[in-house]
C-alpha cells in the first residue's frame, strides 16, 4: 500500500538549530490529485523541502523526486512525478515528506479518474466564467467575497454530477454551490450534504443544450481554502452495499447513494490484510467516464445481509453470532430486526458503522428478549455511531432492532453492525495539547515516547505493543501494557546504525488473549486527528494510528546521567537497594525533566524513581532471601528537547549479599 | 318624554379619595351624564329569570333600551325596580337580594316601558358557608391583596405571601390559616383578625387602606373567619365558566356612555351565581373607558376598550364601542380598493374619523420602496415612476418588488429578528446557513404553514437542514413554549412558567402542557465544529413544578391531547397550529405584516395578543387573516393585499377629522426609519457603499445575516437589536443624543459626504449644473425634485458661497495691496538714497545749478530729479536692479518674504463657483438631517 521511493541519502546536517527550524512540510499539491493509469507531475508547496527528501504515500505508487538545484536551501516547492496503476480506485490518500531534518504532518491528495484544471484565479464574475471543459476537476481556491465562476457546456438530458472536495480532505471551505441555467437563472443551489458533509454535491440530468455556470463560495466568505470540483457523470455514492467485506473474500458489491441508482456493482477481492480496515472503492455507470468515490469496510467478521421483510421481531433477519449485518432503511420510519442465540453471561458488542462511510443513517438499537421485552437502547451522546454492549442473562433468541435515529429512510440510508464479543479493550494515543503524530528521532542516541490508552471493559490483564510496518527497526523499549494500567508511557529507541532520513510511518498494535481468544487493536489516533484538523470530520481511516518517525541527524546528547555510586548494594534486611542518579545538563537551554526506568531486574525486583531537581533515586525492592551475586542493570533515561527525544544508557551493577555477623562486642558497645 | 336621570352624588370628593387610596374606582369617580332614556322600543333585562338559591347570593340586573333608529343603550341607572314581594326579596338598586324561599315577579320600568322578571328564591333556611376559593380567595383578588406588587410578589410583603392572583390555593391555604400558628385570623371576633385590621389601617399596614367594611370582599371575609376559616370540601361544585352580560359588540353612542356589566359564574353542578361584585375588573384603554368595582363602565373617549373581568383563574372580556357626534363631520365615501378599506372605513365612519387623501406618487414609491424591500428607489426608477401614465402604476410597481431579490433579504431581517438569528445563538457557519434558509423559503413565497411547519418540526443537523437552529436558539423547554408562543401564538407566556398569567387566559397548567410538546426535543453535538444535531427522544414528561402533576400536552382552546404517543409530539402540535382555523397563528402574521407595513400593528404591539390588548379593529383582523388562510398561507399575496389597498396609500398628512387618531389607520404613521433602512439610506444618497466585515460588498445593513457578525455603532445606536429576545420590542426606535449626534457631525455622515467619489463629487466631474446635482441629491434622498422654493434656497446657498469668496478675494487684494505698498515704499527709500548717492557724483555746477534753480522749491526731490534726468539723461536714473543690489541683507530677505506673502495670497484667491463643493456637502448634509428623509411617511 505504500512505498519509500526516493533513493536515500545520507547527508546529516551539522547544526542542531538548523534542524530544529527546517521541519519539512507541505501546506498542499498542485494539482491536488493523481490520476491511476497514468504519470502526474505533482508539485509539492510547503517550507523546508530540501535534498534528501523521501516522500511516503498512502496509496501504491511510484514517486520520483525531480531534483531540485544542487545544494538548494528553504525550498518552497519540489516537483515529483507521481505514477499509480490504472487498478487503484479513487480515493482520498495522502502523503508525507521526510528528511533528516523532520518529518511533515499528512497532506491529503486524492486518487481520482478526472482530469486536474487549475483555477485561472481571474473567474469573478459570471462574465469572466472559466471555461471547463466536462469531465474534470477544478482545483481552485476560495477566494473570500469574489465568489468563483466556471463555465461548461452541457447537453440536454446530459447527466452532470458535481461534488466539492474539501472538507474531506481538511481544508476550511464549505462549499457552497449554485448551478445557473444558460438564460442566467438559478438551477439549483447545493450546500451541506447527508453524506459528504459541508462538501456541496448534487446531480442532474440538463435541461437544455447551453453554457452552464456553476458558482462556488465558502459559506462564511473565507478565502484562501482550497478546494477540489469535480464535474462528471459520476454516481453520487453514499456506501457501497454491503457495506464491508470479509478479508480474503471475493464480493460483489452494489452502490447506495441519492444518485447511484444504475451504477455497476463492482466485484471485489478483498486483501487477506488491511491495516486500516477500510478500502476505497470506486463507482461507475455502465458508459461512465468518472467514478464516485466509497469506502468498505475489510474485517474478518463474517457478513450477514438483511432480507426484508424483516421489520420485526417476529419477521427478522436471524444471522450468526459474531457477524457484520448490513441492511438499509428502505423508507421513513424502517426499522430492521434480525435475530441471534445468545449465551447467559455472553458480553456481546453492537457497533454500528454508517456516517464515517458516508451514510446519513445515525444507528439507534435496541436490543430484546425473546419475550419482546428490552434489555438495552443506545446512549445517545455527540459520536456519530453508536456501541452497545450487552452482558446476556441467559441462553436464548435475542433481536436487534435497529432504526435511524431520526426515523429517516432511503436510497442513502444503509447501514452496518458489527456482532462480536465485546473486546476487552481498545487502545488510544492519549490525546492532549502536547500530543505528537509525528516524530523525529536522532540516529545516534534517539528515542520517542508517548502516551497509550487502554479502555478496557471486562479485561484487566496486560497488553502487549507491536509496531506495525516497522521496516526501520525502531525499538520498543517496554512494549507491555501491565495489567489494570489504563495509561502507558511507551518508549521507542531508534536501532543502533539507523540512517538519517529514514522515513517509517508506523502503528501501535496491541495484542492479549481475553477470556482464551486472541484480541488485537490498533492504538487510535483518531480523537488527536479530528482536534488538529477539526474540518476533517470523519478522517480517512488509513490515517488512524498513523505515526510518522524520521530518522534524523545525528544529534548532541543535551544531558547525561551519573550512578552516584559505582555499584547499587541490595540490603537482605530492608529488601532494598537505593541507587543516587545525577542529571547532567549539557546543553543548558535544556531545562525539563527526564523519565528514568530501569530493565534487566534480577528476578522478583521492581524498581520505583523518586526525582528532587536534578538527583533521581532509584529504590530496587526485591525478596530478601535473594541469592547473593551481581547482576548488571539497565538505567535508561529520556528526554526530550525541541522535538527532540534522546535516550542515555547506564549500566549499573547491583550487588546481592549477605552482610557478615556483626562482632558481638561491637555491639555491646553501643549500648548506653 | 319622561327622562330619568341620575345626579352626581355629593360629598363626591371624599369618596374620590379614598376609593383612589384603595386603588378601586368607584362610580363617583366620575362625572357621569345623565342617561336621556327617550322613548324605547322595548327594554330587556338581563337575566330573564332570577334565581337565588342560597342566603349569599344575590344578582345583577341589566336593563337594555332598544331604539328606533336600530341603538340600544344601557338604562340600568335610570330604570326603576320593583317587587311583588318584598318577603321574597329586595332590592339594593339593580341589585336583587334574598330574603325568603318562594317566588315573586320582579317589575322593571323605564322610559315609559315596563318587563317583569320572575324571581325564585329558595335555601334560605339553610346555612350557606363562604367558599374559600370562589368567596375568600376571589375577594383578597378584588381587593388587591394578592396583586404582584403587594402579598403576591414571589417573596411576599411583610411576612405575609399570597399567590399571585390566587392561583395556588395550597399556598394560600397555608398562608392565611396555617402559618404563624393562625394568628392573621380570629374566629371567635372575626373584626378582630389582623387580615381585616390591617387593610382597614386600623393596625399599620404598609400597603395603606385596601378595604372599607361596606366592601363586599369586606364581609366575605369577615363571614369566612367567622365560620371557622373553612376550606372547600372536595365534594363542592366548581367553577366551569364565567360569563359576562353584555357580550362583546355593545355600541354606546354619547350621551349614552355608560354600561352596568353582570358576571355569572356556571359551576359544575349547574347553578349559575352572580359573582359581579367580588370580580375584578380592568380596562385596555383608560382613555376610552375605565370601570368601577361595581362593574360599570364608563365612557370617556370614542373608541373601543376590551373590559377585561377576572375571576379566580377565569379572564373574561367584553368589548365596547363608544362613539360620539363630531360637529362639522360628514362621511365623504372615499373610494375603497379592497375589503381592507372596507373594513377600515367602517371602523372610521363608526368612530366618526374622516381618511386622509391618497399620497403622492413621489410619497407612495417611497413608501413601497422601503416597505417591501427595505431601500430607496434609485433616481432612475423614481423619475421612471413619476413619468409613468399607466392608471395601474402603483400595482404594477407592488407586483415588481415582490419579485425583487432585496424583498427576500430585506424580510429576511425581520424574521432574523424573531428568530434569533446570530452567529453566537447558532454558530459561525450555522448563522449563514440559516440565514440563507430563510432568505430562499421567502423568496420562493414558502407557504406560512410550511415555513412554521418546518421550523417547529426541524430536527437533524443545523447545518444540512437549517431551521433545526430554531432548536439551538429556544435551547431547552421553557425557551421553546415562551418563543414558539410568542412568535406564533402572540401570546408572552413567561409568566406562566412560575405562576398562571396574572392578565391573561394562561395558567401555569397551560404552560406545562404546551411544554409536553417539545420536552423530547434533544439537542447533541457532532463530530464536526459547530454543527448541533437535533432530535426526538421516544421518552421524557413535564412535571408541572408547583402541582407535581405529570402533564399531558395541552393545545390552548382543544385542551389536553389524549392520543399524543407519536414519534414526535411536534407534530401535533404543528398540525394544531397550522389548522385553518387557528384562531391564532394566521391573525398573527397577518398582524405582524400590517405592522411592517402600517407602522402599527391592528394588535399593538403586534407580538402581544391578549384580552386585555384588543384588536383596533377587529373585523379588518378577522378579513385580513381569513384571507392569509384563504390564500394558502401566502404572505405576499397579503403583502400585496395591504400594499393596494387605499389605507396603505393614504397621506401621512392628517385632516381635521382624523389627527387625534393613532389606532385606527385613518391616515398614515410616519415612523423613523430602522438602523438598517437609515444606514442604506444614507449610502445610497451619498453613492458610498459601507463594508460589512467579511460580507460581498454588495451586502446592504438590510442584509446583514446576523448584528453580531458585524459591530456597527451607527446600527446600533439607531436601535439594531442584538437578538436576544423574540420580542419585537427588543428593536428600539427610541430616538437618543447619540443619534443627533451621528447626524449632526458623526463620523460615518462626515466620511461619506467628504467621499473623493461620492454622488455629488461624481455629478461634478461629469459636469453637471448646480440645479441637475441638486435634483438628483432631491430625487436620491427624499425621492423627489425640489420644489421652488427648496431649489431657490439651495441655489441661494451655493450663490451665498461666490459672494463669500468675493469677499475674500477683496480682503485678499487689500492684504496684497498693503504688502506691495510696503515694498514699494522701501524700495523707493533706497531709490532716494541712491539718487542721492548719484547726485553727489555729477559736476558741482550742476548740482549747485539744479539746487539754485530748485531752491524756491527746497524738499521737492522729486522735481530735482526730474529735472536732472531731464538735463543729464538715464545716468540718473536709478534701476530696480540697483535698488535691490542697494538693499541690505535684511531689507533683501522682508522683500523676498513679501514677495512670496503676496504669491500665496494670490494663490488663496478663488475662483468664482470653486466652492460648491463645499455647499453641495451643506446640501447634502441638510438632506439627510430632513424629517422627510429620516421618516418613512
Amino acid at each position: 500500500m505504500r512505498r519509500l521511493t526516493f533513493p536515500l541519502c545520507a547527508i546529516v546536517l551539522s547544526l542542531f538549530a538548523q534542524q530544529l527550524l527546517a521541519q519539512p512540510a507541505v501546506s498542499f499539491t498542485s494539482p491536488s490529485a493523481v490520476q491511476p493509469g497514468q504519470t502526474i507531475e505533482l508539485t509539492l508547496h510547503g517550507t523546508k523541502l530540501d535534498d534528501p527528501l523521501q516522500v511516503w504515500t498512502s496509496f501504491p505508487a511510484k514517486v520520483e523526486l525531480v531534483p531540485g538545484a544542487a545544494d538548494a536551501k528553504d525550498q518552497t516547492t519540489r516537483v515529483c512525478k507521481v505514477t499509480i496503476d490504472a487498478a487503484v480506485p479513487v480515493g482520498i490518500g495522502g502523503l508525507i515528506v521526510g528528511s533528516p531534518t523532520g518529518v511533515s504532518d499528512v497532506a491529503l491528495v486524492m486518487v481520482d479518474d478526472l482530469p486536474s484544471v487549475a483555477d485561472n484565479g481571474k473567474n469573478h464574475a459570471i462574465d469572466q466564467a472559466q471555461a471547463v471543459t466536462i469531465p474534470a476537476a477544478i482545483d481552485g481556491t476560495a477566494d473570500g467575497t469574489n465568489f468563483d465562476f466556471y463555465k461548461f457546456t452541457g447537453k440536454k438530458d446530459q447527466r452532470v454530477s458535481l461534488e466539492v472536495v474539501a472538507a474531506r480532505v481538511g481544508t476550511p471551505v464549505d462549499s457552497v454551490v449554485r448551478l445557473l441555467r444558460p438564460d442566467g437563472g438559478e438551477l439549483l443551489l447545493v450546500d451541506d450534504d447527508e453524506s459528504s458533509g459541508a462538501d456541496a454535491r448534487f446531480s442532474l440530468t440538463l435541461p437544455a443544450d447551453g453554457d452552464y455556470v456553476v458558482e462556488l463560495h465558502d459559506n462564511q466568505y473565507r478565502g484562501g481554502g482550497r478546494y477540489r470540483m469535480r464535474i462528471g457523470d459520476f454516481p453520487l455514492v453514499s456506501v457501497p452495499y454491503p457495506l464491508g467485506g470479509r478479508l480474503g473474500s471475493t464480493a460483489q458489491f452494489h452502490f447506495a447513494g441519492s444518485a447511484s441508482d444504475g451504477a455497476t456493482p463492482v466485484v471485489l477481492r478483498i486483501p487477506d490484510a488491511v491495516a486500516s480496515g477500510r478500502v476505497s472503492i470506486g463507482a461507475k455507470f455502465p458508459s461512465g467516464n468518472s467514478s464516485g468515490l466509497a469506502t468498505l469496510v475489510a474485517s474478518t467478521l463474517p457478513e450477514a445481509i438483511e432480507a426484508e421483510p424483516n421489520d420485526s421481531s417476529k419477521v427478522s433477519t436471524p444471522v450468526t453470532i459474531p457477524a457484520a449485518v448490513n441492511g438499509h432503511f428502505h423508507s421513513v420510519r424502517d426499522r430492521d430486526y434480525y435475530t441471534f442465540a445468545a449465551m447467559k453471561d455472553q458480553s456481546l458488542s453492537f457497533r454500528a458503522v454508517s456516517r464515517s462511510l458516508g451514510s446519513p443513517s445515525l444507528l439507534y438499537m435496541r436490543l430484546f428478549d425473546a419475550a419482546d421485552k428490552q434489555l438495552a437502547e443506545t446512549a445517545v451522546n455527540d459520536a456519530a455511531e453508536w456501541t452497545l454492549n450487552l452482558k446476556f442473562p441467559a441462553d436464548g433468541m435475542y433481536s436487534l432492532m435497529v432504526e435511524d435515529l431520526l426515523r429517516r429512510g432511503g436510497p442513502d440510508h444503509a447501514y452496518r453492525v458489527e456482532i462480536e464479543p465485546t473486546p476487552g479493550f481498545s487502545l488510544a494515543v492519549k490525546n492532549d495539547k502536547d500530543t505528537k503524530l509525528q516524530f523525529n528521532a536522532p540516529a545516534n542516541n534517539g528515542a520517542l515516547a508517548l502516551v497509550v490508552q487502554c479502555n478496557r471493559s471486562g479485561y484487566d490483564g496486560t497488553v502487549n505493543l507491536a509496531l506495525e510496518n516497522n521496516a526501520g527497526g525502531l525499538q520498543m523499549l517496554n512494549p507491555t501494557i501491565p495489567a489494570k494500567a489504563k495509561e502507558h508511557r511507551l518508549f521507542i529507541k531508534v536501532p543502533e546504525g539507523a540512517t538519517a532520513g529514514n522515513l517509517a510511518p508506523i502503528r501501535l498494535i496491541g495484542t492479549a488473549t481475553v477470556n482464551a481468544r486472541p484480541q488485537t487493536a490498533i492504538a487510535e489516533t483518531i480523537v488527536t486527528l479530528r482536534a488538529k484538523r477539526p474540518q476533517l470530520t470523519f478522517p480517512p481511516q488509513w490515517m488512524n494510528g498513523l505515526l510518522s518517525v524520521v530518522i534524523g541527524s545525528n544529534l548532541d546528547p543535551f544531558f547525561a546521567v551519573k550512578p552516584g555510586t559505582p555499584a547499587a548494594a541490595f540490603n537482605k534486611e530492608t529488601g532494598q537497594a537505593p541507587l543516587a542518579l545525577t542529571l547532567e545538563r549539557t546543553n543548558a537551554e535544556f531545562k525539563a525533566a527526564i523519565t528514568v526506568m530501569v530493565e534487566n531486574l534480577p528476578p522478583g525486583f521492581s524498581s520505583a524513581v523518586k526525582a528532587d531537581k536534578d538527583t533521581y533515586t532509584v529504590t530496587l525492592t526485591g525478596p530478601k532471601d535473594a541469592a547473593d551475586g551481581t547482576h548488571m542493570i539497565k538505567i535508561l533515561s529520556y528526554g526530550e528537547f525541541k522535538g527532540q527525544g534522546i535516550l542515555a544508557v547506564n549500566e549499573v551493577p547491583i550487588e546481592i549479599k549477605t552482610a557478615a555477623a556483626a562482632p558481638a562486642a561491637a555491639a555491646e558497645e553501643k549500648k548506653p | 318624554m319622561k327622562m330619568a336621570v341620575q345626579g352626581i352624588r355629593t360629598g363626591a370628593f371624599v369618596v374620590v379619595a379614598f376609593a383612589a387610596a384603595i386603588g378601586l374606582t368607584r362610580a363617583d369617580d366620575f362625572k357621569l351624564e345623565a342617561i336621556r332614556v327617550g322613548e324605547p322600543q322595548r327594554i330587556e333585562v338581563f337575566p330573564p329569570a332570577v334565581k337565588l338559591a342560597g342566603v349569599r347570593e344575590q344578582m345583577q340586573l341589566v336593563v337594555t333600551g332598544y331604539y328606533a333608529d336600530g341603538s340600544l343603550q344601557d338604562l340600568t341607572r335610570a330604570a326603576e325596580f320593583a317587587s311583588s314581594n318584598a318577603e321574597i326579596f329586595t332590592l339594593a338598586g339593580s341589585v336583587v337580594r334574598p330574603k325568603a324561599d318562594g317566588s315573586a315577579d320582579l317589575k322593571v320600568s323605564v322610559g315609559g316601558k315596563e318587563a317583569s322578571i320572575a324571581v325564585q328564591v329558595a335555601n334560605q333556611g339553610t346555612p350557606q358557608t363562604v367558599s374559600f376559593e370562589y368567596g375568600t380567595l376571589a375577594a383578597l383578588s378584588k381587593q388587591g391583596c394578592n396583586a404582584g406588587a403587594c402579598h403576591g410578589s414571589p417573596s411576599g410583603k411583610g411576612g405575609f405571601r399570597l399567590s399571585l392572583r390566587a392561583f395556588d390555593p395550597e399556598l394560600d391555604k397555608l398562608t392565611l390559616i396555617h402559618e404563624d400558628f393562625g394568628r392573621r385570623t380570629n374566629a371567635l371576633d372575626p373584626a378582630e383578625s389582623l387580615l381585616l385590621l390591617k387593610p382597614l389601617m386600623k393596625v399599620p399596614h404598609g400597603g395603606g387602606l385596601k378595604v372599607r367594611a361596606s366592601d363586599p370582599a369586606y364581609k366575605v371575609i369577615h363571614d369566612w373567619i367567622a365560620e371557622g376559616c373553612k376550606l372547600d370540601p372536595p365534594e363542592q361544585a366548581r367553577v366551569v365558566k364565567l360569563e359576562v352580560y353584555p357580550p362583546s359588540g355593545r355600541l354606546l353612542k354619547r350621551p349614552a356612555h355608560t354600561q352596568q356589566l353582570s358576571i355569572l359564574a356556571h359551576y359544575t353542578d349547574g347553578s349559575v351565581r352572580d359573582v359581579t361584585e367580588l370580580a375584578v375588573y380592568t380596562s385596555s384603554d383608560e382613555a376610552v373607558a375605565s370601570v368601577t368595582e361595581a362593574g360599570l363602565v364608563v365612557g370617556k373617549d370614542r373608541g373601543e376598550a376590551a373590559i377585561i373581568v377576572r375571576y379566580k383563574e377565569f379572564i373574561e372580556s367584553s368589548f365596547v364601542t363608544f362613539v360620539r357626534d363630531i360637529e362639522g363631520f360628514a362621511w365623504t365615501n372615499p373610494p375603497t380598493n379592497n375589503y381592507i378599506d372596507e373594513a377600515v372605513d367602517a371602523k372610521l365612519q363608526q368612530l366618526k374619523f374622516l381618511p386622509s387623501n391618497v399620497c403622492t406618487d413621489d410619497e407612495f414609491i417611497r413608501r413601497v420602496y422601503l416597505d417591501v424591500i427595505g431601500i430607496l428607489p434609485t433616481v432612475d426608477e423614481v423619475q421612471k415612476f413619476s413619468t409613468d401614465a399607466a392608471s395601474d402604476k402603483r400595482s404594477q410597481l407592488i407586483n415588481q418588488l415582490l419579485e425583487r431579490p432585496e424583498f427576500a433579504k430585506f424580510w429576511t431581517l425581520k424574521w432574523g429578528d424573531l428568530l434569533r438569528l446570530t452567529s453566537k445563538q447558532v454558530g459561525g457557519d450555522g448563522v449563514y446557513k440559516y440565514h440563507r434558509w430563510v432568505e430562499r423559503a421567502i423568496a420562493a413565497n414558502l407557504p406560512y404553514d410550511k415555513f412554521a411547519r418546518e421550523l417547529l418540526t426541524a430536527r437533524g443537523s443545523s447545518h444540512l437542514n437549517p431551521p433545526a437552529n430554531f432548536y439551538r436558539t429556544a435551547a431547552d423547554t421553557n425557551d421553546c413554549v415562551e418563543t414558539i408562543s410568542q412568535v406564533f401564538l402572540g401570546a408572552r407566556l413567561q409568566c406562566a412558567k412560575c405562576h398562571n398569567h396574572p392578565f391573561e387566559r394562561w395558567t401555569q397548567d397551560n404552560y406545562y402542557g404546551m411544554a409536553a410538546f417539545f420536552n423530547r426535543v434533544q439537542r447533541k453535538k457532532t463530530p464536526k465544529p459547530d454543527e448541533t444535531f437535533i432530535w426526538v427522544s421516544s421518552k421524557g414528561e413535564v412535571t408541572q413544578p408547583r402541582t407535581g402533576k405529570q402533564m399531558k400536552p395541552w393545545l390552548p382552546g382543544d385542551g389536553d391531547v389524549e392520543q399524543a404517543e407519536v414519534d414526535d409530539r411536534r407534530e401535533i402540535f404543528a398540525d394544531w397550529l397550522t389548522r385553518p382555523d387557528n384562531p391564532f397563528f394566521a391573525k398573527i402574521e397577518a398582524n405582524r405584516i400590517w405592522s411592517h407595513l402600517l407602522g402599527r400593528g391592528i394588535v399593538d404591539p403586534p407580538d402581544d395578543f391578549r384580552d386585555s390588548n384588543p384588536p383596533s379593529n377587529a373585523a379588518l383582523l378577522e378579513s385580513l387573516s381569513a384571507d392569509f388562510v384563504k390564500s394558502g398561507f401566502d404572505r405576499k399575496h397579503v403583502i400585496r393585499t395591504i400594499l393596494n389597498s387605499r389605507t396603505y396609500q393614504s397621506s401621512f398628512e392628517p385632516n381635521d377629522f382624523n389627527k387625534d387618531d393613532t389606532k385606527y389607520f385613518s391616515h398614515y404613521q410616519p415612523r423613523l426609519l430602522s438602523a438598517e433602512q437609515l444606514l442604506d439610506a444614507i449610502c445610497h444618497v451619498t453613492s458610498v457603499p459601507e463594508k460589512f466585515g467579511s460580507l460581498p460588498l454588495t451586502t446592504k445593513a438590510t442584509q446583514l445575516p446576523a448584528p453580531d457578525l458585524v459591530k456597527h455603532e451607527f446600527l446600533k445606536i439607531f436601535g439594531q437589536p442584538e437578538r436576544q429576545t423574540v420580542c419585537q420590542c427588543e428593536r428600539s426606535s427610541e430616538s437618543n443624543l447619540g443619534m443627533a449626534i451621528q447626524f449632526f457631525n458623526g463620523p460615518l455622515i462626515y466620511n461619506k459626504l467628504r467621499d473623493g467619489n461620492n454622488r455629488f463629487r461624481q455629478l461634478l466631474n461629469q459636469k453637471k449644473a448646480d440645479q441637475e446635482i441638486i435634483s438628483e441629491l432631491h430625487l436620491a434622498a427624499v425621492n423627489r425634485p425640489p420644489t421652488e422654493k427648496e431649489l431657490a434656497a439651495t441655489m441661494k446657498h451655493i450663490s451665498s458661497k461666490d459672494v463669500q469668496i468675493a469677499a475674500h478675494n477683496t480682503e485678499t487684494d487689500v492684504k496684497i495691496a498693503a504688502m506691495n505698498k510696503a515694498v514699494a515704499d522701501m524700495r523707493k527709500t533706497f531709490e532716494v538714497k541712491l539718487f542721492d548717492a548719484k547726485l553727489q557724483t555729477i559736476p558741482d555746477a550742476i548740482r549747485v545749478d539744479a539746487k539754485a534753480a530748485l531752491a524756491t522749491e527746497a524738499g521737492k526731490r522729486n522735481e530735482v530729479q526730474k529735472y536732472l534726468v531731464a538735463k543729464l539723461g538715464p545716468s540718473l536714473t536709478v534701476t530696480v536692479e540697483e535698488v535691490t543690489n542697494a538693499l541690505d541683507e535684511a531689507a533683501k530677505k522682508m522683500v523676498a518674504d513679501s514677495t512670496t506673502q503676496i504669491a500665496e495670497l494670490q494663490k488663496l484667491k478663488q475662483a468664482p463657483g470653486s466652492r460648491r463643493i463645499e455647499a453641495l456637502e451643506d446640501v447634502c448634509w441638510a438632506l439627510l438631517n430632513t424629517n422627510e428623509f429620516l421618516f418613512q411617511h
